[in-house]
Order: structure tokens, then sequence, then C-alpha cells
């Protein structure tokens, strides 16, 4: 791997990588340093990656696996939950501060859900991913992909459901 | 899109069953400012990946992971100090080896001798070790004139 096909890989990549390790760290200093370190990763060792088939689906991989590392570490342990909160969205007017609390209100559901529906929902809605390059990240058969999406789909939708219902 | 398709659609979509192409078509569907309240749950959550989407890291993550495949100055100063200390050692080893070392010269211990006749016998001693290799280089200088003298013979010839 050349410089030029390098730097172009961190270009085409590097968002993808953020937002996916961002939501399993839920911090954006800790999704930065994974982006990092996969990058720097590819670079060593890029003799190794010469010819990899999917070489998007192979630096995804690492970033699930640095961004698990992250959240299992000793140090994070002694986080506060403050420091974890997923983003939240700025509002200037009524209507938007509305938009704002619901983005928010899904952000946070979203955040509650166990870890591997979390990334299958990122990669799916958010990403766009087909369901057979999400089962080669996530390492798991397709049937699982579908299995994981339905019920964090629905989890979210019936949380919002019944927050309107209770007019939260 | 019709309100019939559009609950078949969300069922699927809920189900996990979906195509990307049909998820696109219910995004830019909800995307719209105007939609039946029955749906507002669905609103939400696309708005919700449209605004995700747009995260970015920092604008400085290029330049820091360009750092982290440079050595630092740091580190190439080191390897340079590495380097050259190896050099250093290299070059001493060989000139350590390949130059002939001279030969540690070893002194007869000083022995004083308070016995006339016993100091007599050494110096005679000592003497005849002396005067044989003298005998020894008159000898090989005879050798050598005499050699010398040949070779006059032959240039002479010539």
């Amino acid at each position: 791997m050349r410089m030029k096909d390098f730097a172009h890989t961190v270009d085409s990549l590097k968002d993808t990588l953020y937002r996916f390790s961002l939501r399993i760290v839920g911090r954006t200093d800790e999704a930065e340093d994974v982006v990092q370190e996969v990058f720097v990763k590819l670079w060593q060792k890029r003799k190794e990656f010469t010819g990899v088939k999917n070489l998007e689906a192979m630096l995804m991989k690492m970033a699930k696996n640095l961004s698990i590392d992250k959240t299992r570490s000793k140090h994070r342990g002694l986080m506060s939950i403050a420091e974890t909160t997923p983003t939240s969205y700025e509002a200037s007017s009524e209507g938007q501060l509305e938009a704002k609390d619901a983005l928010d209100r899904v952000g946070k559901l979203l955040e509650s859900l166990p870890l591997k529906q979390r990334m299958v929902f990122q990669l799916r809605d958010i990403e766009e991913k087909t369901y057979k390059e999400i089962a080669e990240i996530m390492e798991i058969p397709e049937a699982q992909v579908k299995v994981n999406l339905h019920r964090a789909r629905t989890f979210i939708r019936q949380e919002l459901l019944k927050a309107d219902a209770y007019g939260l | 899109m019709g309100f019939k398709n559009l609950d078949i659609l969300l069922e699927k979509y809920l189900a996990g069953e979906t195509t990307l192409e049909e998820e696109r078509q219910l995004k830019a569907y909800f995307s719209k400012e105007d939609v039946p309240a029955e749906y507002e749950s669905y609103k939400k959550i696309f708005a919700f990946t449209a605004k995700e989407i747009q995260l970015t890291p920092r604008e400085t993550i290029k330049a820091d992971i360009k750092e982290g495949i440079t050595p630092s100055r740091f580190r190439r100063n080191s390897l340079r100090g590495i380097a050259a200390a190896i050099s250093i050692f290299l070059v001493s080893m060989a000139v350590y080896f390949t130059i002939p070392q001279n030969s540690t010269k070893t002194y007869a211990s000083v022995k004083e001798i308070d016995n006339p006749e016993e100091a007599y016998a050494i110096a005679k001693e000592a003497l005849y070790l002396v005067s044989s290799k003298l005998n020894n280089g008159a000898a090989k200088a005879a050798e050598s004139v005499e050699r010398v003298k040949t070779i006059n013979l032959y240039v002479k010839e010539k």
C-alpha cells in the first residue's frame, strides 16, 4: 500500500469508523483514539493488508475490537455516567427544542440497548451497510443480524410510543 | 408512496426484513415536515439517523494519524544515536582485531646477588648467551654477503 492509497483510505473511512466507535465507547475523544489506532495499525501492517478482499470490513472489525477493549479498561470503571452521555443536539427556537428533545430521547434509548443491538442499528440504519457486510463486521450470521435489528427497532419505537402516551 | 404500502413497509422495517432501497424510501418520506400523528415515532427515529450520519471526528484527526505513522523527532534522534553507537563499536572492534597488538614485554625480575662468585657465574652465562647470539648474527651476515656477491656476478654477466 502506497501513501497515496493510504491517504485515500483514511479520507473515505475515518468518519464511518469514528461513528461506529462512538456508538460503542460513547466518548468522542476515545472514538478518535480508536480511529487513529486503526489507521496507524493499517500503515504498520500494510504489507499484510495487501490483497485483503474487504478492507473496510476488516478496519471496522478492528475498530469494534479496540472500542470494546476501551470499554473494558480499568480506567473506564471510574468514569462518571455524564462522561459517556451520547451526543446532545443544539436548539434555538421552540420547534427546534422539541425536535432536539426527540433526537436526544432516541439517542438515549439507543444507548440503553445491549451492545450487539446498538452496533447492528448503527451499521444498518445510520451507515446503510448490507446484512452481509454487517454479519462480516460483527462476526455473526445474517439471521442474527436481522434478529438484533428487529429487537433494537421495536424497542426504540415502543419506548417512543410509551413516552408520547404519557406526554413526555 | 401510498399509505397502504407504508404500513406494510414499516412492518417489514420493524422485522428487519427491508432492503436498503426500501429503507431509503422510508427515510425520504419521513424527512418531510408533515407526517400523520400515528407515524410520529418513526419520524423521530429517521430524523435521528439522518442527524447521526453527519457526525464527524475533529478536523485534526488526519494530522494526528500522519503523526502516528511518522517516527517522532525523539524517536528519530534515538535511532540516530543508536546507529552512531553501533558504528563506533564496530569500528573499535575492527581496529582491535585487525591491528597487531604490541607484544607485552616481560622484564626479568631484578635480583640482588650478594655472593660475588655467584654473580660472576651468572654474568659469565649471560655474556656467553649474548656472544652466541652475536656469532649467529655474524654467520648470518657472512651468508648475506656471499649472496650479494653471487647476485653481483650475475648482474655483471648480464
